[in-house]
Order: structure tokens, then C-alpha cells, then sequence
């Protein structure tokens, strides 16, 4: 099994085996995964929305959409790069730490397999088995800051805090604007 | 040479490959046809589109194509309260991009008690204002207001002063295939709306973000020119039919005899151009990169 399926069921001992792998660490190392979510990303807005692909609507999409995961890259190096420098290097942590992606990534490509629809699958399954990518990642980061970082279990805890705290409040402030959010909260008090 | 353990890594990046091929094989998709009824020109438009950046999957260039591949003449670009998607197009010189179909700017207007899809705009309205003074902002920029998804919570705040302004209805929306209350709430609103203001347009709209196919729900014009214009004055006049994804009509009984069969049509048939391949593709790029993901970037 690899690393991926690997961090969702056992996360400490898969990434204490995976920071003493001495490897060869080049500068496209750190990429290699943000780059398979950005295409994860691409492709399934692609499916998502029309139920076909192309070479031109997934590079369009995976352009558009990769911001997301620069924004995640920023919030990585916001929470690790001080430990990481310590241990196993910036890149190194890096890669390890978008291992952690596997089960957002097979989520969102779950979702668009099952393609909701007005007039055809109702959308609560999926809202319903987003718990899983909810539950597992920050059980995967505690062990990432654990075994990679080298951190006891209260700074770890510390840090997957404030790496969730950083990922959700992005998330709603992004999510927020789109969906024109100040006026929705007045209807609920008006 | 290559190892053994890679072997499988390499398949699963060849799958993705192969199905964007076998994808983006087909052929390139010729325009609309034209259709002449009773003296105008019948397009088919979803006046309420979302798009990135924005809660939309996809950005307008994507939409446009899309749209024509689902037998759309024009969209609007409806974002909530925000025109960065169509800012961005129009920057990038992707408004109108070859093959797709018309762009026309707009967004939903979100504001406390009520929603208004405006189309045809050239800024975003505020939204702290009434829906009848929001109706005046927009026709004082050229555009149209359309109340959209009126569902029952809307009604106080799109009164009679509201309905006597605004210049269109929806009464097809997704929200009408999965929800009976929804499908009982925007009849009775557009009868209401009849009442008060009777020419006023039946719209038909998707309310795409991001699953629902754009143009599930779409609108027929009738327009004395394929122009945003064209397509404005139609519906100022009333000159529209709303289809919804299951192939019923709505709107004037003279303009709906005419759009019956095409709704029927529009509401069964696969996209334009869409060939065994590329369901083929599309699911040989989904199994490869599930593929990816699984086996990951090293071995264990």
C-alpha cells in the first residue's frame, strides 16, 4: 500500500517511517503533490460541472482552481517551516505534508462520480461523507507535526489547531464573499 | 529503465492522457442554427449563470462553451453581488470566445429578503435597497431585472411595487425538480406577477454553480436580433418562454405553442457533439487519477 492509503489508517507510524527515509530531495520534490491536488482540483470541476473533459477545460480549470492550493502551500509553510528546518528540511516536510491530501482529493473525486443533480442524485450523501476527509485530516496532521516535525503532542495539538483554525477561516472568508454572506446573516436576524 | 514499482504509476498517468485524448477528439462544435418564429428569432438563454471567481466551478470563457455544447445562445453571468468573473473575461479578451455562446454581464443580486438576477448591467447595484429601487438602478444602466427563485420567504420584500417594475419571473428553476412546495411557490409568484404586471417575462434559469448542467432550466426569446440588446428588449416586452429540465413550458399560450417541442428536445437530448468517447475519456482521466491519489507519489 502506499504512504497515502497508508497516513489514513495508521498516520504516526506511516510518517515515522517516511521521515527517516533518507531520500534524495530535488527542488520538484515539494511539487510533485500540490501539483497531482491542483490536477485533482482541475479535473473535477471539469466533471463536475459539464460531464466531460478535454485537455483545454482541464488546463483551464486547474489553472483557475490551483490558487486553492497555493493558498494551502502558504498556510504549510506558515505552520512548518520553522520545525521543518530542524528536522527533515522545508521540501522534505512539504511533500510529506501534502500526503495528507489523499482523502480530500478521493473525496472530491467521489463527489463528482456520484454527480448530484437537481433532477437526479441528492446531494446530502455527499455532504454526509465529507466527514471522513473532516475526521481523518486532522488525525493526519497531529502525527505529520508528531513524527515529521518532531514536536511533543502539545505543541502538535497547537499547531494542527491553528493549521485547521487557518485553513477554515480562509475558507469562510473566501466562501463567504462568493456567496454574498453579510446580507444572508442580516435575513436570519431580520 | 523503468522500475518495476513505477509501472503502475506510469499506466495510471498514460490513463489520464489517453482519455483527455480520446476526449478531445471529437468535432469541433458548428454554430447554432438560426430559427425564424412568427418574425423573431428564437434563442435560447440561461439568464442566471454563477462562474469562478465567484461560487461557480467554472470561469466565463468554459461557461461560454459549455453553454453552446447544451444548445445555449447566450448566458448571463449572474455571480452574488460581484462582476470580477466577467471583469476577468473582459480583461483577458475571453468574452467572446470563438464556438461558445453570447456572454452577457449580470449578477445576483443578494440582498436581505430577496434575490434579483440583472442582467445586462455595467456595475454591480447595492444591495442594501429595496427590490423596486434596485429595478430602477439596473434600467437606469440599460439592463433587466429578474426576480429569481421567489420562493415564499421572498414574498414581503417583492410586493406589488417590486412586481410592477421588474421585468422578469423566474418560474423554472432547479429548485422546482426537488421540491413540490418550490415548484407551488414560483407558480403562484408568477401568476401574482401576472396580475400585477401581465407582460411580464416567464425566465427560465439554471442557477448554475456547480452540478446542476447549465441551461437545465433555460429561456426561449424570442429577439428581433442575436445581441445582448436584442435579448434585453425581449425581455422587457415579454417575449419569452420558460423550459424546465423535465420539458414542461410556461409563459404567453402563443409563444409556448411555439417552443413545446424544442423544450421537450432541449430537455431529453444529450450535448451537442458528445460521443461514446468522451464518456469513455472522461471516465479513463477519473480512473487514473483516483489511480494517482491511491498509489501515491512513493512507494511505503
Amino acid at each position: 500500500m502506499s504512504p497515502e492509503i497508508l497516513l489514513m489508517v495508521s498516520p504516526r507510524q506511516t510518517y515515522a517511517l517516511l521521515a527517516r527515509r533518507a531520500g534524495r530531495v530535488s527542488m520538484l520534490t515539494p511539487l510533485r503533490r500540490p501539483l497531482l491536488v491542483s490536477i485533482v482540483f482541475g479535473a473535477s470541476a471539469a466533471i463536475g460541472a459539464t460531464g466531460h473533459v478535454t485537455p483545454a477545460l482541464v488546463l483551464s480549470t486547474t489553472i483557475c482552481w490551483s490558487f486553492v492550493v497555493v493558498l494551502q502551500m502558504g498556510i504549510a509553510l506558515a505552520v512548518i517551516a520553522g520545525p521543518a528546518r530542524r528536522t527533515v528540511g522545508l521540501a522534505r516536510a512539504l511533500d510529506l505534508y501534502f500526503a495528507g491530501h489523499a482523502p480530500w482529493s478521493l473525496w472530491m473525486l467521489a463527489a463528482v462520480a456520484w454527480a448530484p443533480s437537481a433532477i437526479g442524485r441528492p446531494l446530502t450523501p455527499l455532504l454526509i461523507s465529507a466527514a471522513v476527509p473532516l475526521i481523518l485530516t486532522p488525525r493526519i496532521l497531529s502525527a505529520f507535526f508528531r513524527e515529521v516535525l518532531e514536536l511533543d503532542p502539545r505543541q502538535a495539538m497547537a499547531r494542527t489547531a491553528a493549521q485547521q483554525a487557518m485553513t477554515w477561516v480562509t475558507f469562510v472568508i473566501l466562501f463567504g464573499t462568493a456567496i454574498a454572506l453579510v446580507p444572508r446573516v442580516l435575513e436570519w436576524f431580520a | 529503465m523503468v522500475r518495476l514499482r513505477s509501472v503502475p504509476r506510469l499506466v495510471a498517468i498514460l490513463a489520464v492522457l489517453g482519455g483527455l485524448t480520446l476526449s478531445g477528439t471529437g468535432d469541433p462544435l458548428s454554430s447554432r442554427p438560426r430559427v425564424m418564429k412568427a418574425g423573431y428569432l428564437v434563442l435560447a438563454a440561461d439568464f442566471h449563470v454563477h462562474s469562478f471567481p465567484g461560487d461557480g466551478f467554472l470561469p466565463p470563457w468554459d461557461i461560454a462553451i459549455e453553454a453552446r455544447r447544451r444548445r445555449l445562445d447566450a448566458v448571463a453571468l449572474t455571480n452574488h453581488n460581484s462582476m470580477h468573473s466577467w471583469r476577468l473575461a473582459r480583461w483577458l479578451s475571453l468574452t467572446d470566445r470563438a464556438g461558445g455562446a453570447m456572454l452577457i454581464p449580470g449578477e445576483e443580486l443578494t440582498a436581505v429578503g430577496f434575490h434579483l438576477a440583472l442582467v445586462g448591467i455595467t456595475q454591480p447595484a447595492g444591495w442594501r435597497q429595496t427590490a423596486a429601487s434596485a429595478a430602477a438602478t439596473v434600467h437606469a444602466m440599460g439592463g433587466v431585472a429578474i426576480a429569481a427563485h421567489p420562493h415564499k420567504q421572498s414574498w414581503p420584500s417583492l410586493d406589488d411595487a417590486a412586481l410592477a417594475v421588474l421585468d422578469g419571473v423566474e418560474v423554472a428553476h432547479p429548485s422546482i425538480h426537488v421540491w413540490e412546495d418550490a415548484r407551488r411557490d414560483l407558480m403562484e409568484f408568477y401568476d401574482r406577477a401576472r396580475r400585477v404586471h401581465p407582460s411580464i417575462a416567464a425566465i427560465g434559469s439554471s442557477d448554475f454553480h456547480h452540478n446542476a448542467p447549465v441551461g437545465l432550466d433555460r429561456t426561449y426569446v424570442f429577439a428581433r436580433t442575436a445581441t445582448p440588446a436584442g435579448i434585453l428588449d425581449a425581455i422587457r416586452d415579454g417575449r419569452t418562454v420558460a423550459c424546465d429540465g423535465r420539458g414542461e413550458t410556461y409563459g404567453p399560450p402563443e409563444l409556448v405553442e411555439m417552443t413545446r417541442e424544442d423544450c421537450r428536445r432541449d430537455a431529453t437530448a444529450p450535448p451537442d457533439g458528445e460521443t461514446p468517447s468522451d464518456r469513455a475519456g472522461m471516465w479513463l482521466v477519473w480512473t487514473g487519477l483516483v489511480a494517482l491519489v491511491v498509489l501515491g507519489a512513493e512507494k511505503a
